[in-house]
């Protein structure tokens, strides 16, 4: 995971460690709102938009380091 | 890491990922603050807890937010839910996006379908009136960002409107509307969007996946707006502008390029763009923000170079002059004292970085500014300083320059006089008792909230506060003062209670214009003569010691009063009453008002 995209996890979902395994099952405060506010820092720090089957699809740590991934490779 | 370092941090690299780790940081300062409870009612998904609460920690208020349910905003202002009244928000923002309220209008709308604003403004006057019934809580309502696009192309609707005219209608209604409802304020949401990028303002991909009505990329900018209304609600504003004027005031340095070589007026640049700055201040003191001048000058040249015609600044726009060659601290703290305010009601700008220094270090109450470089920022400078923010203005705050002139004529008289009464006769003092109204609560109000020296026990009342306390019978009285000078309006307020045979002062407190003509002694008079014809035997008095009222420290012992009690907070004094303390007779009491039946 980059450690630019682990600080912003960390900061906006308020916790002190993240891993490519949590969900929002695992941490409390990753809801739907939270979740947009969290797509809304990565874009603006990676200067990225996601499309809509990334946003689908971004429910995990996992997925959202999948995404990142694909849209800053096509720089 | 101190506050002022993770702010510091902040502002360097702002994102909505460093307001996040921002509001991490500041867990442990916020604790210290005021806590502000905020309700938040929209009808759009808005989250937008953690940058208000960063910024209005900047502002000294640790936040705590309700959200209401989604668009329940209707159903909580009508009757509030059990949630809502046990949150006791010290006020409430309504949220509103424009096509929630409007479904037909978004960026595929046209002019030439347009609904009808006027019956929805209507129906939102009486929601807001509805809970204003209920509760005193004061209600931000939001202007609506237009949409950033429209499907009018080039034409507008055959009576020559615009979707975006009528959106900017729909808003000055809005306003309007707001201005007749009590305590309710506008935060002016369209001239953010429109100012930060209106295509901005929408992200339209977040909008239909989750009804997101505002980028949360634009939430940092909002939330600084929200606190600045939040901020104006609890602290007094900044009541003096301390000006230098080589380079602030005018463009040049008068004493080496002569009166004629200064940029004060005129078509060109730079000097247009003084005067534009000029323009500013005046606009400044319109608002109730008395001028003052701090400069090392020569005076003679000053005062020529203030009779050069275009400067729109004018000498008599100036309460109170400081030009010399001695240090500029020593300035501000005779302007302070002349004035009867505080140091913490100055606002000093000065281009020179070390007279900003030194004044910082001396006195770090006066809120010191260095000006931008370049004149033609100086008016967006001026905008942007909080310290003059306000949210509502009272006829005194127009005139006050005007009343400050008054007083100072009178100080001279003073000086002239060497019997003190007959001074005090000369002045043909009437003082006018009045309940508080509609009419006058916002003076009233404002003088809770912005006296500091004689006031006896400082409780900022709020007009939440005061209305509950009148419904439970105390009583609450303005005073106007008269004299061969002209009406200087609202000078004092007290708020008594009644309990069981006595009268007890809860607030007792009188503008500093007025201090040493014992109009205090006259009040003292009427509210014991009030006491009496509520059939009290005994009057209580409270002191309660801050760091600015140890002017009135001995009052109540001066006017009978024994002591009956004392902590570390206050102490608190009793008088038997069988006849009001003698009014000084140079001081009529007018009670013509009294006999008018109120509201």
């Amino acid at each position: 995971m980059p450690p630019e995209l682990k600080e912003i996890l960390q900061n906006v979902l308020e916790v002190d460690s993240i891993s490519e395994r949590d969900t929002p099952e695992t941490i409390a405060s990753w809801d739907s709102v939270r979740h947009l506010n969290l797509i809304a820092a990565i874009e603006e720090r990676f200067n990225i938009l996601f499309e809509a089957d990334d946003l689908l699809e971004m429910t995990t740590v996992e997925a959202i380091v999948a995404a990142v991934g694909r849209r800053t490779s096509r720089v | 890491m101190t506050a002022r370092d993770i702010f510091v941090a902040l502002d360097e690299r702002p994102s909505i990922s460093a307001y996040s780790a921002a509001a991490r940081q500041l867990r442990e300062h916020v604790t210290t603050l005021p806590l502000f409870r905020l309700a938040i009612l929209s009808n759009h998904t808005f989250d937008i807890g953690v940058a208000l609460g960063v910024e209005c920690c900047r502002r000294g208020l640790q936040l705590a937010i309700h959200s209401g349910g989604y668009d329940q905003y209707r159903q909580e202002l009508l009757e509030s839910g059990p949630e809502l009244t046990g949150f006791e928000p010290d006020a409430i923002f309504v949220s509103l996006d424009l096509t929630g309220c409007f479904p037909s209008i978004s960026g595929a709308a046209s002019a030439r379908k347009l609904p009808e604003a006027a019956g929805w403004i209507e129906q939102y006057r009486a929601l807001l009136v509805a809970y204003r019934e209920r509760s005193e809580t004061p209600v931000f309502v939001q202007t609506f960002a237009p949409p950033a696009v429209d499907m009018d192309g080039l034409l507008a609707a055959p009576n020559g409107q615009t979707l975006f005219d009528w959106v900017m209608e729909l808003n000055a209604r809005l306003r309007r509307m707001a201005t007749q409802v009590r305590s309710t304020f506008v935060v002016d949401v369209a001239k953010l969007a429109a100012l930060s990028n209106l295509a901005e303002w929408r992200d339209e991909r977040l909008w239909h996946m989750a009804r997101v009505g505002i980028n949360p990329k634009k939430f940092p900018l909002l939330a600084a707006r929200m606190a600045r209304s939040f901020r104006a609600l609890r602290t007094p504003s900044a009541k003096c502008l301390v000006l230098d004027l080589d380079n602030t005031i005018w463009g040049g340095i008068v004493g080496e390029s002569g009166v004629s070589g200064i940029h004060a007026d005129g078509a060109d640049y730079p000097g247009s763009a003084y005067a534009e700055f000029q323009r500013a201040v005046l606009a400044l003191r319109s608002r109730g923000v008395l001028l003052a001048v701090a400069s090392k000058n020569d005076r003679a040249l000053v005062d020529e170079a203030f009779t050069r015609p275009g400067m729109p600044l004018r000498p008599e726009h100036i309460t109170e002059w400081e030009v010399h060659w001695e240090p500029k601290p020593e300035s501000l703290r005779r302007i302070a004292a002349r004035l009867n305010i505080g140091l913490d009601s100055l606002v000093f700008l000065d281009d020179n970085p070390a007279e900003i220094c030194l004044v910082r270090m001396a006195l770090p109450e006066v809120r010191a500014y260095q000006m931008p470089s370049r004149p033609e920022e100086f008016v967006a400078f001026l905008a942007g300083l909080e310290d003059f923010d306000q949210l509502e203005l009272s006829s005194e705050d127009t005139r006050r320059a005007e009343l400050y002139e008054i007083r100072k004529q009178q100080a001279a008289l003073t000086e002239a006089a060497t019997d003190l009464e007959a001074f005090y006769r000369s002045l043909k003092t009437v003082l006018i008792p009045e309940e508080a109204s509609a009419k006058n609560i916002g003076r009233i109000v404002q003088l809770f909230q912005k006296t500091n020296q004689f006031n006896l026990t400082t409780r900022r009342h709020d007009r939440a506060a005061l209305e509950k306390r009148m419904e439970s019978g105390s009583e609450l009285w303005s005073f106007r003062a008269v004299d061969v000078h002209g009406d200087h309006g609202i000078i004092a307020v007290a708020l008594l209670d009644f309990e069981a045979g006595s009268a007890s002062i809860d607030s007792y407190l009188m503008s500093c214009r007025v201090i040493g003509r014992t109009l205090e002694t006259a009040i003292l008079h009427f509210l014991e003569e009030r006491a009496l014809a509520r059939g009290c035997g005994q009057i209580i008095g409270e002191y309660a010691p801050t760091a600015k009222n140890s002017l009135c420290k001995g009052f109540y012992q001066q006017h009978g009063f024994s002591p009956s009690g004392e902590s570390e907070l206050k102490s608190s004094w009793l008088k038997d009453l069988d006849a009001p303390v003698t009014c000084p007779e140079w001081i009529a009491i007018d009670r013509s008002l009294l006999l008018c039946p109120q509201n």
